[in-house]
């Protein structure tokens, strides 16, 4: 794990949670998605079920002296077609579970707290109602690397 | 509870509920102000999402005081969180909410700050 940049930041949570394999299941989740967890936005076409992570509102909260950044984390997970509803709940819940249990001081200091998954409503018209959206919301607290360096 | 106490807390509380008003009320009008320009050209804008916008009294909830400022057109929560729509064939989403929310919340946390202080300086 890096906290140098938002892109280390990124592709250590992808990572991380590719590789993450719930508890009782033995399927890693990047199985599951085929590794379709994007950044951002998913590619264009990408096929279902896919998933995509975005690190939102990077703040230095009061109280820390600047140096811990709070990231507010926004995941979906996308299936279709409506019937996939409880598989595409299991991969949001693979995901919150990679984000409850998620600490790491390898370079810097990194963990989620406040996780929440919640499924969308069925959509109408204009949006399309076969699609499966499943919203994961946590924050990610960074401490810089300097911290886990100071104290060896 | 003295006489002095319990006048105090009343008054404390009324203080309270004015700031959140006050800040809700502030949001409220910048959420109504970026829907009437519509999610996307203003083509299609009726109006009726951004009258939609409603806020609460002041409450308890599990977290404390409250009020929750939200709207019950379904057609917002496509926009907001995102949606594959059926006309453009893409993926759209456009955010209005959070925006207004971090646009305005020094000015949110002023208004909270001076109705709370009038309130709380005001007659019993």
């Amino acid at each position: 794990m890096t906290t140098i940049s938002t892109d280390r930041l990124y592709a250590t949570l992808v990572a991380g949670a590719l590789a993450y394999v719930s508890a009782g299941s033995g399927v890693a989740l990047g199985t599951s998605l085929s590794n379709r967890l994007f950044r951002q936005a998913a590619a264009k076409d990408a096929a279902y079920p896919y998933a995509v992570f975005s690190l939102r509102t990077p703040q230095l909260p009061d109280g820390d002296q600047g140096l811990k950044a709070v990231y507010q984390l926004e995941a979906f997970v996308y299936h279709r077609p409506r019937s996939a509803q409880a598989e595409a709940e299991g991969y949001a819940d693979t995901l919150a579970s990679y984000l409850r249990t998620l600490r790491d001081a390898s370079n810097g200091l990194v963990y989620a707290t406040d996780v929440v998954a919640e499924s969308l409503p069925a959509f109408t018209s204009p949006a399309d109602s076969s699609i499966v959206q499943v919203r994961i919301t946590a924050k990610v607290h960074v401490w810089p690397s300097f911290i886990s360096s100071l104290s060896t | 509870m003295t006489p002095e106490f319990a006048a105090f807390k009343q008054r404390f509380e009324r203080a309270r509920d004015a700031g959140l008003v006050a800040a809700a009320l502030l949001y409220q009008g910048a959420v109504r102000e970026k829907l009437i320009r519509g999610y996307t050209s203003g083509a299609f804008v009726t109006g009726a999402t951004s009258s939609s916008v409603q806020m609460t009294a002041p409450h308890d909830d599990a977290g404390g005081r409250e009020v929750v400022v939200g709207s019950n057109e379904l057609v917002a929560l496509y926009w907001e969180m995102g949606h594959h729509n059926l006309f453009t064939r893409k993926y759209e989403r456009v955010e209005h909410w959070r925006h207004a929310l971090e646009e305005n919340a020094p000015k949110m946390l002023a208004a909270y700050a001076g109705a709370f202080q009038r309130a709380l300086q005001g007659a019993a």
